[in-house]
């Protein structure tokens, strides 16, 4: 079988033209695949990267109330029961950041870093006077590390003043989602308690229900833990889940994928009839080859064989080849400037493909499918023609 | 004993006839031409008999097989390990040289068969046929009859039991006409091959012993 797949495989590639369509048609196929798995690995990156952006920002469960300042008090803590993994207490303030007479509105919040760390997976290092600075916003006022930060918030008192502090900035931290690294400054919690005089009051607290470094598949284990906290705290107290702020963007994003899977039918279908013309070509051009080497002794069992052979050949190599291309699409989006999306339109700093084994299986299963399916017609071609009657019309044409 | 049977042998195209209540018996080793005018029906049963059709009903029996009740997979192996065909258009495919082209039906061969050894029986019938200059050539670079004689020698590559021919002689003058005919009668007889020719010549079927007459699909001879 082995030296006569070969033959086989030499009669078929005779000729520069069959070469140069074999090798079109592989391109093509490549880039198809390519194109679907990068729009899926897109969206759903998308997805995975919006809420580990959230997550980083704000826990998987964030507790406000509606009378503003709430103490964390061990009542509090035991209303918490068994349903955290951690808990960190935050105060959170609206300001003003001046530097250098540009300023903007940011959202300054007090932490604990150590629990703040446990909570949202972010690595914050914090010292008395110290300011930590989402990375975007050290960009939009062009600060430096070590530069000193002028920070306006309301007193907490009505008729005071707003009071300026001045913070020295100590580093700066990447939430991951455009709004919040361009918005978020962190202070010790001591720091903003002392000078919006809240004594050990909170604002808000973060919850982590799981380790925040990996991803949660079923967010309705989330709602499910919600649901049993809010009957273990007073309705006072609102309990939102980590996407709430941005939910419309994780439904839109279902429902785009949704859409564009439809629309990406258009490229398989483009794939598929580069593969039809491959095999029709092959079918037409080589024809003669095949009805003669039937004649002297090839079945079609053979051919079949060699049919299968050569097309789940292609297949694995165009799979071989968009998965390299989808990995450079990857590199490309993570490192080149000309791919890197405005985070003030796409809500996120950076994008990056995610695709899991499932992706690249379903991508390729029916790229597959698709492949054997026209591969068949131009089997079923050649099948239904008799030896004798391929033999007269290919040789006397 | 014959080693060819055909039993009340008939083959239809649609609802044409072209074959009808053939009863034919052939011995091993035994010359026959096949005679008849165009549209008689004698290219078909030569296609029945080397296995590259089957009757729409009767048997043929070869060899005590009957070929209308192999499989695909055995009658192509049949084909490969049993019967030569030498066609009047030679079949020579023009993307392969003359030697690739002769030492296919090897290639393909799921019988296990020694390349080498075929090629060094093909090289000495290049050389007995006077074509071992055309061998490394493509088959546009020969002449019609160089073109014939490699069609031959690639039909007798495998040593076929059955050596069937359609019209061998059709594109050739009267001269080369009886010089191929006299050609494969003496090969036959080397190979120990049955040999059956198709022919509208009376003169090229008067080289063979036996001689099959067929008229509107039936053996009237």
């Amino acid at each position: 079988m082995k030296s006569s797949y070969l033959t086989l495989f030499k009669i078929i590639l005779h000729g520069r033209a069959s070469g140069n369509i074999l090798i079109a048609t592989i391109l093509s196929f490549t880039f198809s695949i390519t194109v679907i798995l990068c729009t899926f690995g897109l969206m759903d990156g998308f997805d995975h990267l919006l809420k580990s952006g959230l997550r980083h920002s704000t826990g998987d469960i964030v507790i406000t109330s509606k009378k503003g300042f709430y103490k964390a008090d061990e009542s509090f803590e035991t209303s918490l029961g068994d349903h955290l993994k951690n808990f960190t207490p935050i105060i959170q303030s609206e300001a003003f950041a001046i530097f250098n007479g540009k300023s903007t509105g940011i959202i300054l919040r007090g932490v604990e870093p150590d629990s703040f760390s446990n909570v949202t997976g972010l690595d914050l290092t914090l010292n008395e006077g110290e300011i930590v600075v989402g990375e975007e916003l050290l960009k939009h006022l062009s600060l430096k590390i070590g530069d000193n930060l002028a920070v306006t918030l309301g007193e907490g008192k009505d008729n005071s003043l707003p009071v300026i502090k001045m913070f020295k900035v100590g580093s700066s931290i990447k939430h991951g989602i455009y709004q919040k690294d361009l918005r978020f400054a962190y202070v010790l919690k001591g720091d903003l308690a002392n000078t919006l005089k809240v004594n050990d009051r909170i604002n808000v607290g973060l919850i982590s229900l799981f380790d925040p470094q990996l991803p949660i598949s079923d967010l309705g284990v989330v709602d499910d833990h919600i649901n049993e906290l809010q009957e273990e705290f007073d309705s006072s107290f609102i309990l939102k889940p980590f996407w709430a702020e941005y939910s419309y963007l994780i439904e839109a994003v279902k429902v785009e994928k949704f859409s564009i899977s439809l629309v990406l039918q258009l490229i398989v279908v483009v794939a598929v009839f580069n593969i039809l013309a491959f095999v029709i070509y092959i079918m037409e051009k080589k024809s003669q080859e095949f009805f003669f080497l039937r004649a002297v002794g090839l079945s079609l069992k053979k051919i079949l064989s060699f049919w299968l052979i050569t097309i789940v050949g292609i297949w694995a190599v165009s799979c071989v080849g968009a998965y390299f291309l989808a990995d450079l699409f990857n590199l490309s989006l993570k490192h080149l400037p000309l791919f890197q999306v405005p985070g003030e339109i796409y809500v996120l700093s950076s994008l990056e493909l995610s695709l899991t084994s499932a992706s690249f299986i379903t991508v390729f299963s029916i790229a597959l499918i698709w492949i054997l399916l026209a591969s068949f017609i131009g089997y079923l071609r050649l099948k239904n023609r008799t030896i004798i009657q391929g033999l007269r019309q290919e040789f006397n044409s | 004993m014959s080693f060819i049977r055909l039993e009340n042998v008939e083959k239809k195209f649609g609802q044409t006839s072209v074959l009808q209540g053939i009863n034919l018996e052939i011995a091993d080793r035994e010359l026959v031409a096949i005679r008849g005018a165009s549209g008689s029906g004698k290219s078909t049963l030569l296609y029945l008999l080397g296995g590259l059709d089957i009757p729409s009903s009767g048997n043929v029996i070869i060899n005590n097989k009957n070929l209308s009740k192999l499989s695909d997979k055995s009658l192509a192996d049949f084909r490969n390990q049993n019967v030569g065909f030498v066609f009047q258009f030679h079949f020579l495919l023009p993307s392969m040289t003359c030697l690739d082209n002769i030492l296919l039906p090897a290639r393909i061969s799921g019988a296990n068969i020694k390349l080498k050894e075929v090629e060094k029986d093909v090289r000495s019938l290049a050389q007995i046929l006077g074509v071992e200059h055309c061998l490394t050539k493509y088959p546009y670079q020969l002449s019609g009859g160089e073109q014939q004689r490699v069609n031959i020698i690639r039909a007798l590559s495998l040593r076929p039991k059955i050596l069937l021919c359609d019209e061998p002689t059709g594109n050739l003058d009267s001269k080369n006409s009886e010089k191929v005919a006299d050609l494969l009668k003496k090969l036959a007889q080397d190979f120990g091959a049955i040999l059956l020719v198709v022919t509208h010549d009376d003169k090229v079927a008067s080289f063979f012993p036996r001689k099959i007459v067929i008229e509107d699909g039936r053996i009237i001879g």
